[in-house]
Parts: structure tokens; C-alpha cells; sequence
């Protein structure tokens, strides 16, 4: 099971840096500031995800391992 | 406004037609002329002039001969003293991907690696770092096959528009130890990695793989370039391996140790980005090597136009890389002078061996026009040469078919090859002279393969 679940951690985490390089660009991209900001808070709410994936990460694997897997 | 895809390939096609007309201009028109008014002037240049020619064409084939020859010794794998006997490491897959292009083959290679492939302790990870201009319904049923198999990550490159940047953005987030390169259309055997972490193990940085053409009955074309492969994988790039300790990445079933990938790198401006990538490579101090025994099938083009674009953006790439990096490995202290000469003998030799072999014929019909009749020059010199030269493609053939990858094709492919490798090999001089011209031109197209499944 805890294999299967860092696996699946792992993706989760690299899809979400995925959603996170996509809506940091396109927030520098639109010329409506509304519509910059609310990509602004997607691009924060996707670091958000990527902050407590790595937390939980660290518990699953330990702090040194997990340096490579996040980049 | 937009173009009809059908009015654009026609176009294309007009373009490199009048390109290989200007080529036929420069090179037959032009040269001819050239050599005929210096034979007026100097009745000797013509003979001096032709049998230099040959003397190219003599050395290339020597060349071939001896790389021909050394394969015959199956250097098997030997693990030195600075082998550390480590465990797999974790290993990342990365798969480049243009989805358009590449719909009806990037499912089945995705799921050889994830089915098939035999796994290390640590596990695998497969990226499949892809670029598309607009939203396909295969990316859906991707990402069920991603809720399926939580070591497939998909990860869209946006804003690409190369391979190299896709590659760029999956080493971003590679956290294998090894990273394996493979194009779409790849179907890799399952005991790939174990072959491949034995020379990393041993200090290489990259082991490039060998790639067989599995599409070989599809077409004219995919035949010949079926047993073209196994004479580059399994004779060209081995032999670099057992004779001078060199080989390099061929952008595809390359296995690298990801601190050195993360180092080198991929160049967005480089139209054969493997090369570019193996050569900064090679200039930091990474040692490649060639091993024919890790085995991964691809899709060949099954038409000329196919062939065509695909062949001279190598060519063109080449040329790119034998400009920038050939002053650089005459220098560089990372390379012994055998592999100084081979790296030689790979880049500006190869640009000067298009050329000036291409001037045989234009020597040939100035020599007719100042001498008033059709004769051949013949002394023993280029009898022997004539002979020399026309046997080394055959015989490379042969030895190409007794160390053929398995399933071997059917021997008549090979003597399909025999036969027409003359013609072929004139075929890929063109192309290579238009894609000089076009980088001499500065321009640079990369038309990307259209891959249909088998």
C-alpha cells in the first residue's frame, strides 16, 4: 500500500506542477487583470497542493529522498 | 488565412523540387563548367582533379570496411574493475510526444513500458511529456490510463514547440536515477534497463540502444530502411564502441544517468538536438557507449516525402553540429586522438565527403566535353578503387544480416538492399546537399512524422 500510495503521490505532485507551470503562464499572458488574478490564485492554490504533497512526502519516504523527487 | 494541409504538402514539395534543381545547378551545371574551363587552361587539373575524388570515395569505403570488419568480434559485456555491482536504480521513462501526429502509436508504447518492462526495486516512473495545439479527446483517455497506473505521469509541455523543450520540461521533473529517452513510436524490450544500468554501472554516462524498424513490410521504402538500420545499429555505431570507446545518442533508446541529462540538457535551437545534446556531452567529460544487444523497435517512414523530410533534418542537423562543435573536439581534453579522428571523420568529414564525392560525375563530363568523347579514365588505381568502393555497401549489408536483431527480416530484404543501395545511396547525397543548402540559406523546417500504428 505504501508504495502505491508514494506512486501515486509522485504523479499527483508532478501533475499538479504540471497545472501550476500552465496557470503561472497564463497569468502573465491575458491582458484582463481579473482574469490574471484569478490565474494568479490557481497557480497558488496548485503551490498549495504541491507544499502539503511534499509534506506528506516527507512523513511517507523521509526529507533526504524526497529533495529528488521534487525539484 | 489558413492553408488546406494537402495545398501545403504540394507547396512543400514544389519548394524542395525547385531546392534539388538549384542543387543540380550548382553541382552538375555549374561544376562541370568549372572544371571544364580549368582543364582549358590546365590540361592536368582534370586527372589530379578526379583521382583526388576517388581518393575520397577510397577512404570513406576503407573507413566502412573497418567498421564492418570489427563488428564481427561480439564484444560482449564485461564488467571492469570500476563496476560497483549497485542495485537498478528508480528509473524514469521519459516519452516525447506530438499528440496529432503521434495519436495511434503513443498508447501501445506507453503501456509496453508500463506492462512489460521488467521494474527495478525502486520502481519506474514514465513521463509522457507531450505538446499539442489544441485539445485532443486521446488526452482523456489518457489520463484514465494515468488513474490506472499511478507511475504514468503526463505532463503537458506548454507552449512547446519542440522535442527539446518537452524533453527539457520532463528532466525538470524526472526523479529517476537513470532516464530513458524514447521517441512515441517506441516499443522497447522488457530487459532494457538491466542491460542498460550495467554500463552506467561501470562509469559510462550514456548507453545508447539499438533501434530496429518493425514496420519493414509496409512499404519500398520501410524495407530499405529496415536493413539501413541494422547497418547503422547494428555495424556503424557498435564499431565506434569496439574500436575507439565513442558512441552517441541517437534521440531515442538512450539510457542517461540523470545528473549527467540534467547537466547537458537539450537545445531548442538545434535541429538534431541528440547530437547537439551528445557532442556538449562528449566536450564535458560524458562517456557514451554503444550497446546492440538493448533492443527497441520503431516505426520508419513508408513514403519518399517521409523519408525525405526526415533524412534532411538529420543531415541539416549534422551539418549544424559539424560547424559549431568540430573545432571544439579537435581541442577538447576529454577525448583521446583516436576519438579526435572518428568524431573527425563524423562531422566535417562528412560535410567534405558529400561535397566533394558529389563532384565525380561533373570532373567526368568535363573530362567528356574538353576531350570531345564519352570514355572512362581507367588505370589500375581507379580499378581498384571502383571495386573497392562499389563492394563496401554490400558487404556491409551482409554482415548487417548475420548480426541482425530478432526476429530478422527475410534475407530477401536483404538482397532487396544488395541491389538498390546504390541508387539509395545517391538518393541520400541529394538530400544531404539541399539540407547544406538550406542551413547555408538559414532555413530550417522541422516537419514532424505522421506515425500510423502496427
Amino acid at each position: 500500500m505504501s508504495n502505491d500510495l508514494l506512486e501515486r503521490l509522485r504523479q499527483l505532485s508532478a501533475v499538479d506542477r504540471n497545472a501550476f507551470d500552465i496557470y503561472n503562464d497564463l497569468q502573465h499572458k491575458v491582458n484582463d487583470p481579473a482574469l490574471s488574478q484569478l490565474f494568479a490564485r490557481l497557480s497558488r492554490e496548485e503551490a498549495h497542493h504541491m507544499t502539503v504533497e511534499k509534506e506528506i512526502l516527507n512523513i511517507l519516504q523521509g526529507p533526504e529522498d524526497n529533495e529528488t523527487t521534487s525539484s | 488565412m489558413k492553408q488546406h494541409p494537402a495545398n501545403l504538402i504540394s507547396q512543400r514539395s514544389t519548394q524542395e523540387a525547385f531546392k534539388v534543381f538549384e542543387v543540380f545547378a550548382v553541382m552538375v551545371v555549374g561544376a562541370t563548367s568549372f572544371f571544364y574551363l580549368v582543364s582549358i587552361l590546365w590540361p592536368g587539373s582534370l586527372s589530379i582533379s578526379y583521382h583526388i575524388v576517388v581518393s575520397f570515395l577510397l577512404f570513406q569505403a576503407a573507413l566502412s570496411y573497418w567498421y564492418t570488419l570489427s563488428v564481427f568480434n561480439p564484444k560482449r559485456f564485461v564488467a571492469l574493475p570500476s563496476a560497483e555491482h549497485k542495485e537498478i536504480p528508480r528509473t524514469t521513462f521519459i516519452v516525447t510526444a506530438y499528440l496529432p501526429n503521434e495519436i495511434a502509436v503513443i498508447e501501445e508504447s506507453l503501456m509496453n513500458i508500463l506492462q512489460n518492462i521488467e521494474r527495478p526495486q525502486d520502481g519506474v516512473e514514465v513521463i509522457l511529456a507531450y505538446n499539442t495545439p489544441h485539445m485532443e479527446p486521446l488526452e482523456l483517455a489518457l489520463r484514465d490510463l494515468a488513474l490506472r497506473w499511478p507511475q504514468l505521469i503526463l505532463a503537458n509541455a506548454y507552449n512547446s514547440r519542440s522535442k527539446s523543450e518537452n524533453l527539457n520540461y520532463a528532466i525538470n521533473i524526472a526523479s529517476g536515477k537513470m532516464i530513458a529517452l524514447l521517441d512515441a513510436d517506441h516499443l522497447v524490450a522488457p530487459d532494457c534497463l538491466r542491460r542498460a544500468w550495467r554500463w552506467l554501472d561501470e562509469g559510462y554516462d550514456v548507453v545508447q540502444g539499438r533501434c530496429r524498424v518493425r514496420n519493414i513490410h509496409d512499404s519500398f521504402v520501410s524495407r530499405l530502411v529496415g536493413v539501413e538500420f541494422e547497418i547503422i545499429y547494428g555495424i556503424q555505431h557498435p564499431s565506434k564502441s569496439i574500436i575507439f570507446d565513442t558512441s552517441l545518442f541517437g534521440g531515442s533508446n538512450g539510457y542517461w544517468k540523470s545528473t549527467a541529462l540534467k547537466s547537458v540538457r537539450f537545445l531548442e535551437s538545434m535541429l538534431t538536438e541528440d547530437i547537439d545534446s551528445t557532442l556538449r556531452g562528449v566536450l564535458s567529460g560524458c562517456r557514451f557507449v554503444h550497446d546492440r544487444s538493448i533492443v527497441s523497435s520503431e516505426l520508419a517512414p513508408v513514403t519518399w516525402s517521409g523519408f525525405w523530410a526526415q533524412r534532411k533534418r538529420w543531415a541539416q542537423g549534422w551539418f549544424q553540429c559539424s560547424v559549431r562543435y568540430q573545432g571544439r573536439i579537435w581541442a577538447t581534453r576529454y577525448l583521446n586522438l583516436r576519438q579526435k579522428f572518428i568524431w573527425t571523420t563524423l562531422l566535417s568529414w562528412r560535410v567534405l565527403y558529400d561535397i566533394v564525392g558529389s563532384l565525380l560525375f561533373p570532373i567526368l563530363f568535363a573530362f567528356w566535353l574538353y576531350r570531345g568523347t564519352v570514355a572512362f579514365p581507367m588505370n589500375h588505381y581507379i580499378a581498384f578503387a571502383l571495386v573497392f568502393t562499389l563492394f563496401s555497401g554490400p558487404l556491409q549489408a551482409i554482415a548487417a544480416c548475420k548480426n541482425a536483431s530478432r526476429p530478422r527480416a527475410p534475407l530477401t530484404h536483404y538482397l532487396f538492399y544488395f541491389i538498390f543501395v546504390w541508387p539509395y545511396t545517391i538518393y541520400k547525397i541529394i538530400i544531404h546537399l539541399v539540407a547544406i543548402r538550406d542551413e547555408l540559406t538559414g532555413e530550417r523546417i522541422w516537419v514532424v512524422s505522421k506515425r500510423k500504428a502496427r
